[in-house]
């Protein structure tokens, strides 16, 4: 059983310590991970912005890298989805059924780890009070809910649910950038309903939309601190 | 005389900027959270009527040409007239000739987002007659000399006092601020004009083609007078409003009301099947229906054939986190919201509305709400794709000056980007330079500002890259760093 | 079964609802009802049910005040009548809605234009889900309008709370009628 990681561009260039928590998480579960060198970005900022050409010339590399391991595990629901839901569509022709068989091994970090291989308790402790966000694109795409708020429940921490926690953070990728009017007060709402629960971290499994939550309280000083779920729990692995 | 689809001129950016900073709007917005949970409601314990619902739109679009000829003849059967109109201009031509040959004065209108497509009240006022819009909502609207902001609730935009000061200055004199007064006011009010009008409008929910049965749904009442008072009812249908039986409202009618309201079935559904029969003492006597296209049919077989699917239920609008922050004004379209991003674009043959598929996060909310299944943010992504180039949305549909809204320098951008990191070699080149930046700009990881960036560092920080990226720490751990 | 889940979600949709009635509890309802009202009595005629009730002869003592569709000034006085008395085709128990058929003796105005609108229902014709309602208007002649009520005419257009008598009745008060039921007294 190979186990590829995909700790995404965000996650290498910007907040390594995700993938490195991510690598820590399962390899407590007993797997033994690779990292592919050459794996780059899954495309889905070039999709979202219009532009499948480049996106498909990343997917493809993304199929060339990946596509000899059993399993594939990205510590974001958002790139799993842009694989999962978006690769068979838009890589045609010979390419499509490497795409399918990519897409059907690639799975979000706390999805691959409770609903694949049945583990919650990975020996980490969190003495935390925690809320978790629900990134977009892992509740919908991949229809992920409970594994995160079950690994953290395992590991001790106390889960208090802000109101809507299933409304979107206002990131959306190159939206973020292109109507900031909007997409800043989306996240002023988010971090609104979370400080109310006076939890100590703000959770979610996707960096992307916790780098446009800290980047805006880092301004605001409102909420609770936005943390992978990943870092968190690898934080607390005895 | 007429604005289309969206008015010309400021940017959908520049009017989400001032739909925000509004206080009165953002309480306004706030009253449309009880139907946040609506859709959910039906997804959990209507599943498989969403299904069904789907199953007879699909079947429905599939010979989309072929359920019309078939609505055509009953309804001709049954002694209706039936116009085609290719265009939103024809449509009104027909409506106005229509009406200066029966002597219309007086038009009384029920809701209806196909007649605020083809701007059919303003086209009427123009030529000298009065056009009521009959829903209070609408009334309000009309009043305030606006437009719906909402397709199933559109005075959502305005708070009480700013609905009384509208029905106020119509009354001439101070209305109290208190629902009861203000709906009986408009009450005694639009009574007046039912009872003394000439044509009623309406557009349809659904129109069934075995039986020629047309459905209006309100909750009002009001679309109950628009078809049985004035001499004379006309019924704009946009083609995809075609349903094959009368049997399929028993899935669609339940599924559009509980999906817009959460009602079981809206207070009064109003079934018309035909024109007053020869015994009756009440009814239309001339039963007109027009099969509105603009630029539907062009999309039966494309990418976007789901969205003609849509059976206007709002639901998409309730759910989505940009309209809820902006309200529909600020998209400046007919239909506003996920459906109206989908829509404007495609209905103006890329015209109008090219600046509306960006401004989506692709959370995705619409198409989990969408009761008759509409992938609506894959249809966005699919339309930033289509909107890059000036020129039609979909091959074969004409253009209308379109505009061009992206340089190419961008796709040229995104171009050299994906091949630089198509490549280990580009990627690691590229990194290394961002993490030049770090240097240049970070304290502690994160910038105040950064060239080329405001849109992101107006209102938040931007991370920037790591002292030590992933793969740096996974060669350390390699070389036999434990702490990597 | 069917019928209580009809009253119940009628009573939901701001309904008032009587019985069921036998024929004379029924009648004996509808001209109390009426009676409490001002004005002109708008009155469906060669309806099945409301034959059955007698109400031309019930209403006599106020027979001035009854407005028929035969009658040539029925359109110009409908405008101002008080309450108007339909019979009605089919119930639907899960929604609380009666459907009203047109024809000669049942005109669409006149559930509409009196603030009061009493309905008669047969409940025979009470089903229990709004696609038996829709089989059942399939298999028969549609007539030219059909109109759901399923309570007074409301709105939530002024800040999403509802608010009724917009537009149609104010007051809906809906009477079963069970030829055979036992013998019960107006409450």
């Amino acid at each position: 059983m190979s186990i590829a990681i995909f700790v995404t561009c965000v996650g290498d260039a910007l907040f390594p310590e995700v993938g490195v928590g991510a690598v820590r998480l399962l390899e407590a579960a007993g797997c033994t991970v690779e990292f592919p060198r050459a794996q780059t970005c899954c495309g889905q900022p070039a999709l979202n912005a219009g532009e499948p050409e480049a996106a498909v010339r990343l997917a493809r590399h993304f199929v060339d890298v990946f596509e000899g391991y059993d399993a594939i595990v990205a510590p974001s629901g958002s790139c799993a989805a842009m694989v999962r839901h978006w690769y068979p569509q838009i890589l045609e022709g010979r390419w499509q059924g490497r795409a399918e068989s990519v897409a059907a091994r690639t799975y979000e970090l706390t999805e691959y780890l409770v609903e694949k291989l049945g583990r919650t308790d990975l020996g980490a402790r969190v003495d935390a009070r925690v809320t978790v966000h629900d990134a977009c694109h892992m509740l919908r795409t991949l229809g992920v809910k409970g594994a995160p708020r079950r690994l953290l429940g395992a590991a001790g921490a106390e889960i208090v649910e802000m109101v809507e926690p299933e409304t979107c953070c206002g990131f959306g990728g190159t939206f973020a950038a292109a109507h900031g009017e909007i997409s800043v007060p989306l996240a002023d709402d988010k971090l609104t309903h979370a400080a109310a629960t006076e939890a100590d971290y703000l959770v979610s499994c996707d960096q992307s939309c916790l780098m446009h939550l800290e980047g805006r309280r880092r301004r605001t000083g409102l909420g609770p601190r936005p943390v992978h779920l990943a870092t968190l729990l690898a934080e607390g692995l005895r | 005389m007429t604005h289309g689809l969206v008015t010309p001129g400021r940017t959908l950016k520049e009017r989400a900027t001032r739909a925000v900073a509004d206080a009165e709007l953002q309480r306004a917005l706030h009253n449309l959270d009880v139907r946040l949970f609506t859709a959910r409601d039906v997804e959990d314990n209507h599943r498989a009527l969403k299904d069904k619902a789907a199953a007879i739109r699909r079947e429905t679009l599939a010979d989309l040409d072929g359920w019309l000829d078939k609505l055509e003849a009953t309804l001709v059967s049954l002694g209706v007239t039936v116009h085609r109109c290719a265009t939103p201009d024809d449509a009104r031509r027909v409506v106005l000739d229509l009406a200066r040959r029966e002597g219309v004065h007086r038009v009384v209108k029920s809701k209806s987002m196909a007649t605020e497509e083809i701007d059919l009240s303003d086209a009427l006022e123009a030529n000298g007659m009065e056009s009521i819009e009959t829903d209070l909502g609408e009334y309000i609207v009309q009043l305030a000399g606006e437009r719906p902001s909402h397709i199933i609730t559109p005075v959502i935009h305005k708070t009480l006092p700013q609905i009384a000061d509208v029905l106020s200055r119509e009354a001439g004199a101070p209305l109290a601020v208190d629902r009861e007064v203000l709906t009986e006011w408009t009450r005694e009010k639009l009574r007046e004009k039912f009872v003394a009008a000439d044509m009623g409008i309406t557009g349809a929910n659904f129109v069934a083609a075995d039986t020629g049965t047309i459905v209006v749904v309100t909750n009002e009442g009001n679309g109950r007078f628009c078809t049985s008072l004035p001499r004379i009812h006309v019924c704009v249908m946009p083609i995809e409003k075609v349903v094959p039986r009368f049997a399929d409202l028993a899935t669609l009618l339940p599924l559009l009301t509980m999906s817009a309201t959460g009602q079981r079935l809206s207070n009064y559904v109003s079934m018309v099947t035909g024109p007053r029969r020869p015994d009756e003492v009440d009814g239309p006597e001339h039963l007109h229906v027009i099969f509105l296209d603009h630029n539907r049919r062009d999309l039966v077989g494309t990418r976007y054939e789901s969205m003609l699917a849509c059976i206007r239920c709002g639901a998409c609008l309730n759910v989505c986190p940009v309209y809820r922050k902006i309200g529909g004004h600020a998209y400046d379209s007919v239909y506003s919201g996920p459906m109206g991003k989908v829509l404007t674009p495609l209905l103006s043959a890329g015209a109008d509305g090219r600046d509306l598929p960006g401004a989506s996060s692709l959370c995705g909310a619409c198409a989990e709400a969408c009761p008759v299944q509409i992938p609506l943010a894959d249809l966005l992504v699919r339309l930033r794709e289509d909107l890059r180039s000036p020129g039609p949305v979909v091959a074969g549909v004409p253009s209308v000056a379109a505009k061009r809204t992206r340089p190419r320098v961008r796709r040229l951008g995104f171009g050299t980007w994906a091949a630089a990191w198509a490549s280990p070699a580009g990627y690691r080149a590229s990194m290394g330079a961002a993490r030049l930046g770090r240097r240049i700009l970070g304290r502690d990881g994160w910038a105040h500002r950064a060239p080329g960036l405001r849109g992101w560092t107006a209102g938040r920080d931007l991370p920037l890259p790591a002292a030590r990226s992933f793969r740096d720490r996974w060669d350390a751990r390699r070389e036999g760093d434990d702490q990597w | 079964m069917v019928i209580e889940r009809f009253i119940a979600a009628a009573r939901e949709n701001a309904c008032s609802v009587h019985g069921p009635f036998s024929l004379d509890a029924a009648t004996a309802v509808v001209v109390e009802i009426a009676g409490r009202h001002a004005g002109e009595i708008a009155l469906t005629v060669d309806d099945p049910v409301l034959d059955q009730l007698g109400l031309d002869a019930a209403l006599g003592a106020t027979a001035d005040r009854v407005l028929t569709p035969e009658q040539a000034d029925w359109t110009t006085r409908l405008p101002t009548a008080a309450v108007g008395i339909t019979g009605s085709l089919l119930a639907v128990a899960a929604t609380g809605t009666v459907v009203l058929g047109t024809n000669a003796g049942a005109p669409r105005a006149t559930s509409l234009l009196p603030p009061v609108h009493i309905c008669v229902i047969d409940a025979a014709t009470v089903v229990a889900e709004f696609a038996d309602a829709i089989a059942r208007l399939d298999a028969g002649v549609l007539p030219s309008a059909l109109t759901w009520v399923g309570g007074p005419s409301r709105t939530s257009d002024l800040e999403m709370r509802p608010t009724l008598g917009i537009h149609g009745p104010k007051t809906v008060e809906l009477v079963l009628v069970q030829p055979d039921a036992p013998v019960a007294s107006p409450s």
